[in-house]
């Protein structure tokens, strides 16, 4: 484990760790000093009274009473001074800042999923550092509980019910995830943020490993396309794409167009100007990024 | 004291000893029952830590290890726990402190041991068909169980039956069959405290046999409380059980601070310091445990609101503890002390029961319980608190046994054995305290990187345990056989139990005993 | 020793043994309001998630069969009253008489909760694992039927231990084993009756009229 770990608590790798740590840290001294003073007193009052007749004038009953309230209420005041700390500090832990990453996470008994944006990380949860991230959980099973010590966080994950968590990683490195209902266990990896950027493109990107008509499928299913336009030659709402590039298209207009690369991206951005003809203008306008009109006009091309 | 005299003894056989109404009989085979019970624990317990050790990360091992965790947590808590000293030593002296001569109802009182017989017999049939569920057989994760989920949920329910009618026998016999001329102020603290606990039998118990009771109707019929399939919520099944749980505890930890209050009053030849003040307390404690149970669930998801008003109520209880660990000490103070095996055993007890209550609190202050509560620190936290009552259990047993037995002990060798329990179990369970805030998290069987250290730790502080405790037993056993005759008050105490014969007669007094107060004027 | 068991035992015990009878059953009584309290508890936490459907399902469920049970409750409980007070003036024809009126009450209750709950059963108003009533969605209306038949049918447990001690009390009574200075079984039953009434009267409001 790393260098700078301390003997109590995991290492401090999280910003909400100064809601946590001062009040342990007191809370321990203040414990430490309490245990020490009454196993010691305990301890001399036995040999110092051993064996040896001591005579002592018991004090009345009311002064008892008044020395036993006293102490109870000094330690209660003590108490309740760390029990407010605590409750602040748990304030804290239960209010994400807006600007948080939101993720999903679904706990099973057999393994963590971490949902992002664009998918799903099994085991691993990756997160950019200094980024407040904000944890929304529900179980799938079983009632789980999660806990990041690094992290300073716990809390429990229950099935039909969301429960939400946050922590702000300030240090980059490899953290223990642990399922608190000792189910499987999981991993917290908190990358550089150009790390994490990377990771987030390779990981979620569906182009990767793909030939363009491949992705170029993959965007005509994602996109919708298909609920429209068939590839098999039948007409839908709009017109079929088979053999569709490279001929000629009669418009709505009389006009006539060759349905080039030029074309399609004309149609997806103003899909109402050149309509084809004997159809109604209603197609919504589509701006895919580049690379995704690149593979679905490689798509196109191979449905001929 | 002519050696002639029958006692309760006298009668052998195990019929007689199988229908007898006598609470002293009773209160024996409770000991014996929960001792072999608490054996058997323990061995699961070592049994555990031997098996994360060797930890192959196989299926079958893990198998193995819920179940040796299910069987350790089930037996240590409900089987000696939630009994453990007012079924023993209870029943033996608060009859005879009250100068009464059997509990209120002593027909009941067999039955109730049948009752946690029975329990026991129906928990090691679930345990046999390996049950992995642990104590808390939390929902919905139980509901997919088979066999032994069931035969859990009937031994939950009789043993929470047995311990609400020793709460009501309790409760009946200190308050009307206390002897005539027994004021309210000559009670000794034991019998409060019994009083106190008895509270939480009563009051509490219902609560664990009926949410037992609706996890099994919920498999059965599926009510669609607790399980998610069906729309119901998880969280109410944990409020349910904790609501018995919390309280559970203090149930447990009432009688033990009674006993350490007396031994270190008689020990120290002074009058308990504080007395009005103690017997306050222990009614608090009994009150406050059982309003506090949501300080488990504040990681959870339940309400901020809820989580800081039980967590704050039990701020309040152990400040209240603190009372009486405080007036033991004032009670030590300048007193004139008896070293011996009791006052030891107490000493023990007083050194522990503050790290116990401490830890137990760091877990309601509720920026730490997030950190703390699924990590072994919570598990540290019991295991104190139990180990506590534990020594206080055996300091009772010592102060107890000339009369019980009406033998004397060997008193050196069990200060040694004593001084061997106390090094084990902490060497045991404050690397439990120390790994679970580093973020160890508890039941778990996956090999931790790092942490394998305190488990070795834990493992050779509980062999030491072990010895001492085995040290402990042989003692017994051994004034049993050929131990010297004891005094009928060998440290000059003034509860009535000390004026009976020894051992007590089954009548316990053959005529009404002099009062305390009476002998003091004359 | 038989001597001195003899000796104590005629010395404290008749009053005190009826004094720690009575002081029991009260406690026992303690230990059930919690168990029942409890179950009243999740009603509430339960009817607080679902408004709607718990008025809906409470509409569906009772009939006037409820308003009969609450007349059979009423009558067993004025029986259990005069039971008490027969027992205490040594009035054989009124014990044994009000005994009986508890036994034929008791048993009409019985008989009017067989006529709800099969008719319930066949409306498929029951718990999520079998409910199949038509015109709900949601599981407000199911786990309304999962806590009336957790409530009603412990009580209709304790109401079916409580019949079976009356007939025993009424065959002895009948026998002359009960009289003013030997009456702590009746007075323990009747305690005992009048939880059961409370609870109904506490159940009958919160399913049947709101």
């Amino acid at each position: 484990m790393n260098a700078n770990n301390s003997f109590w608590l995991a290492e401090k790798a999280s910003s909400l760790a100064t809601y946590v740590d001062g009040t342990f840290y007191g809370y321990l001294g203040f414990s430490l000093v309490l245990v020490v003073i009454i196993s010691l007193l305990t301890i001399f009052f036995v040999i110092k009274g051993r064996n040896q007749a001591q005579t002592i004038s018991e004090s009345s009953p009311c002064k008892q009473a008044m020395i036993q309230t006293g102490w109870t209420a000094l330690i209660l005041i003590v108490l309740a001074g760390f029990f407010c700390y605590g409750l602040r500090g748990f304030i804290k832990l239960q209010v994400p800042p807006n600007t948080a990453l939101v993720l999903g996470v679904t706990a099973t008994s057999a393994a963590w999923q971490f949902h992002y944006l664009d998918g799903t990380s099994p085991d691993s949860l990756i997160v950019p550092v200094n980024l407040p991230v904000k944890l929304e959980m529900s179980s799938a099973d079983n009632v789980h509980g999660i806990s990041i010590p690094s992290m300073r966080v716990g809390k429990g994950v229950v099935p039909n019910r969301k429960t939400v968590t946050w922590f702000n990683p300030n240090k980059e490195g490899l953290f223990a995830i642990y399922n608190t209902s000792g189910a499987a266990d999981a991993v917290l990896k908190v990358l550089s943020e150009e790390d994490y950027a990377h990771w987030i493109k390779v990981k979620f990107d569906p182009s990767i490993g793909k030939t363009p008509e491949e992705y170029g499928l993959y965007v005509y299913e994602k996109q919708g396309c298909n609920a429209c336009h068939s590839v098999d030659g039948s007409k839908i709402v709009g017109p079929t794409l088979k053999g569709f590039f490279g001929t000629e298209r009669a418009l709505d207009s009389a006009e006539a167009v060759i349905a080039d690369s030029a074309y399609v991206v004309r149609s997806l951005l103003e899909p109402n100007v050149e309509v084809a003809a004997g159809f109604k203008p209603t197609m919504l306008a589509y701006p895919l990024k580049a690379k995704e009109m690149n593979a679905l006009i490689a798509y196109l091309k191979s449905l001929q | 004291m002519s050696e002639n005299t029958s006692n309760y003894l006298s009668e052998s056989g195990a019929a007689s000893w199988l229908k007898s109404v006598d609470s002293k009989r009773i209160a024996l085979m409770y000991l014996v029952g929960m001792g072999v019970a608490a054996v058997l624990a323990l061995i699961a317990g070592i049994g555990l830590r031997l098996d994360l050790l060797t930890n192959d990360a196989m299926v079958e091992g893990q198998q193995t290890f819920f179940q040796a965790l299910s069987f350790h947590s089930f037996f240590m808590i409900f089987l000696f726990m939630v009994p453990a000293i007012p079924a023993s030593l209870g029943n033996f002296f608060l009859p005879l402190q009250l100068g009464a001569s059997n509990v209120a109802f002593p027909r009941l009182n067999r039955l109730s041991f049948y009752f946690w017989f029975a329990g026991l017999l129906l928990a090691f049939l679930s345990m046999h068909a390996g049950n992995i569920l642990r104590w808390t057989a939390l929902a919905p994760a139980s509901l997919t169980e088979g066999f032994p989920f069931v035969m859990m949920v009937f031994a939950v329910i009789t043993l929470g039956v047995s311990v609400i009618i020793t709460g009501i026998n309790f409760t009946v016999t200190i308050q009307l069959h206390r002897a005539q001329g027994l004021a309210w102020s000559d009670l000794p603290l034991f019998a409060w405290s019994l009083q106190a606990a008895a509270i939480i039998q009563i009051f509490a118990t219902p609560l664990l046999g009926g949410a037992f009771a609706l996890l099994l109707l919920e498999k059965m019929m599926g009510l669609g409380l607790f399980d998610p399939a069906l729309g119901g919520d998880a969280l109410l099944y944990q409020q349910l059980f904790w609501f018995f749980a919390r309280p559970a505890l203090f149930m447990a930890l009432l009688p033990a601070f009674g006993i350490i209050g007396d031994t270190v009053s008689v020990m120290s030849r002074r009058p308990v310091f504080g007395y009005t003040g103690q017997v306050v307390s222990f009614f608090a404690i009994s009150f406050l445990s059982i309003l506090s149970w949501g300080g488990h669930l504040t990681s959870s998801g339940q309400s901020i609101a809820a989580s800081t008003m039980t967590s704050f109520l039990f701020m309040i209880l152990v400040a209240i503890c603190f009372n009486c660990i405080l007036s033991w000490l004032a009670t030590l103070y300048k007193g004139s002390i008896q070293l011996n095996a009791a006052l030891v055993f107490s000493l023990f007890a007083i050194i522990m029961f503050p790290v116990g209550l401490l830890a137990a609190a760091a877990l309601n202050i509720m920026s730490l319980n997030s950190q703390l509560s699924g990590s072994l620190f919570a598990v540290g936290s019991n295991h104190y608190l139990l180990g506590a009552v534990l020594f206080s259990l055996l300091a009772g047993l010592y102060y107890w046994w000339p009369k019980m037995s009406g033998k004397q002990i060997n008193e050196n060798l069990s200060m040694l054995a004593g001084l061997t329990l106390f090094i084990g179990l902490n060497i045991t369970f404050l690397p439990q305290l120390i790994a679970g805030a580093r973020g160890l998290p508890r039941g778990h069987y996956q090999v931790i990187e790092g942490m394998a250290a305190s488990q070795v730790v834990s493992v050779i502080g509980g062999i030491i345990a072990v010895a001492g405790l085995i040290g402990v037993i042989v003692l017994f056993i051994m004034s049993v056989k050929k131990g010297a005759r004891a005094e009928d008050n060998p440290w000059g105490a003034s509860s009535l139990e000390w004026k009976a014969t020894t051992p007590p007669q089954t009548e316990n007094f053959s005529e009404p005993p002099a009062m305390h107060t009476a002998e003091a004027s004359s | 020793m038989t001597a001195i068991q003899a000796a104590q035992s005629s010395g404290l015990e008749p009053t005190q043994k009826r004094e720690s009878a009575m002081f029991g059953i009260w406690l026992l009584i303690g230990a059930e309001t919690v168990l029942f309290g409890s179950l009243f508890t999740l009603y509430t936490v339960l009817r607080l998630g679902n408004m709607n459907a718990f008025r809906q399902a409470s509409r569906l469920i009772g009939d006037n069969g409820a308003v009969w049970a609450t007349a059979y409750i009423l009558l067993s409980t004025y029986a259990a009253a005069m039971v008490m007070r027969a027992v205490k003036k040594d009035n054989h024809f009124s014990l044994v008489g009000h005994l009986t009126l508890i036994l034929i009450a008791g048993f009409f209750f019985l008989g009017n909760k067989y006529h709800e709950f099969s008719r319930l059963i066949k409306e498929g108003l029951l718990w999520p694992g079998l409910f199949s009533a038509p015109g709900f969605t949601g599981q407000g209306a199911s786990q309304y039927s999962s806590i009336f038949f957790l409530i009603n049918g412990l009580l209709l447990i304790h109401m079916v231990i409580g019949l079976f001690i009356a007939i025993r009390l009424t065959k002895r009574a009948m026998l002359y084993q009960y009289s003013s200075t030997n009456d702590t079984p009746i007075q323990l039953f009747a305690r005992y009756w009048q939880l059961g009434v409370l609870v109904w009267f506490i159940l009958f409001p919160l399913f049947y009229l709101i």
